[in-house]
């Protein structure tokens, strides 16, 4: 065995995957080679001083230094405590408006009740792009609108009584509300 | 410890950032220890040890549960220094120049005549280059195998091996050196 041998089989003594036999060839080698003896008994040093190395305690108010440090907002996901509160005291207030509206004898309800039909009828133009944009989740949101219109039509086409329209378009208005920030969600979830 | 660790995880992710106490808890010695290894500075070690946890907590959300905690957080610890000795421009050896085997001068100021092998071998290797550094600090301190510091550090396998082999070489040609100075000072002082 040359030196140059004798080396590699010194590395793979440092790495732990020596065999019995390569050792024993080593041995042989180190016997006769005192330059190669010299440095396998500086490699043994070496390795063992790696191994035993002390490092100093880290200090004790370390980890309240980390904890003070991050941001402790990152992860918080919002309390949705009024789930769907929001959405019906929105619809009961414009509603609500109207209503009150209504009462001023000066107006004339079908009027008042033919803005509100066309109005809700433009603002379903605008849910009509945002429901294309959609278009992979547009499929209960268009039967959902359908419904919604015909409802419009139908009650603005025939008698029926104030109150009866104004709970229908109500419940509507609620539903489409809650359709539409379900699926904003999901969309800036994904 | 696996599954704690990353039950741990989804409890912070869900909102209980409380929680990453217990993380760093569990591995704030095993990630200070790295950083100490490399730098050897206590003070340097510990802000080092705080920016892994800091960039750890931040990242989270991409930890994969297929492999160890400890090897990721790891990871980062061994990246973040080695960034932070490349910033600092630390003057050691050049990558592939070979050390000259005489050391102009036996002035006993040089650390190099200090009789304790563990303080030699430890200014050997904080003289080392910083791709050397991390392997002898990965290989023989913290254990890993050469497919695991190949991954750490994102560099072939054949790469690890030889750098790994030379970087010792380098530290056993220092530690002779050390030993024949000594020897050559001793001599001296005994004739005197």
């Amino acid at each position: 065995m040359d030196c140059q041998a004798s080396t590699n089989l010194m590395m793979k003594y440092l790495d732990n995957h020596i065999t019995p036999q390569e050792w024993a060839d080593l041995q042989l080698h180190l016997m006769i080679c005192k330059d190669c003896d010299e440095a396998f008994k500086v490699y043994q040093e070496m390795l063992e001083a790696l191994e035993t190395m002390e490092t100093p305690d880290i200090s004790d108010k370390f980890e309240v230094r980390v904890m003070e440090a991050i941001d402790h907002s990152l992860y918080h996901k919002k309390n949705r405590q009024w789930f769907g509160i929001r959405e019906v005291l929105i619809s009961f207030g414009i509603y609500l408006t109207f209503l009150l509206a209504v009462q001023n004898p000066g107006w004339n309800i079908l009027k008042v009740l033919e803005w509100i039909t066309r109005g809700l009828y433009y603002v379903s133009h605008i849910f009509g792009v945002i429901e294309s944009f959609l278009s992979r989740f547009a499929t209960i949101f268009v039967y959902s609108r359908r419904l919604i219109m015909l409802q419009f039509q139908i009650i603005s086409n025939t008698q029926i009584t104030t109150i009866m329209f104004y709970f229908i378009a109500l419940a509507g208005l609620t539903a489409l509300f809650f359709l539409i920030e379900g699926k904003l969600q999901r969309l800036i979830n994904s | 410890m696996q599954d704690t660790d990353y039950s741990i995880v989804q409890r912070i992710l869900e909102g209980d950032s409380n929680a990453f106490s217990e993380i760093v808890n569990n591995y704030k010695k095993a990630v200070f220890s790295l950083c100490y290894r490399m730098v050897h500075n206590q003070e340097e070690a510990e802000d080092l040890a705080q920016e892994v946890f800091i960039k750890a907590y931040n990242h989270l959300s991409k930890y994969n549960p297929q492999f160890k905690f400890s090897t990721w957080i790891l990871k980062i610890a061994t990246n973040t220094t080695i960034d932070f000795v490349r910033k600092k421009k630390v003057e050691t050896l050049p990558l592939d120049e070979e050390i000259s085997t005489k050391q102009e001068g036996a002035s006993a100021e040089i650390i190099f005549f200090h009789k304790e092998n563990k303080k030699t071998i430890e200014d050997a290797i904080k003289a080392l280059p910083i791709e050397y550094r991390s392997l002898i600090v990965l290989f023989h301190q913290n254990g890993l195998s050469y497919n695991e510091i190949s991954e750490h550090l994102n560099i072939p396998l054949s790469k690890v091996k030889n750098r790994l082999h030379r970087a010792r070489s380098i530290l056993k040609d220092t530690l002779q050196n050390v030993k024949k100075e000594e020897s050559q000072w001793t001599a001296k002082q005994v004739q005197i």
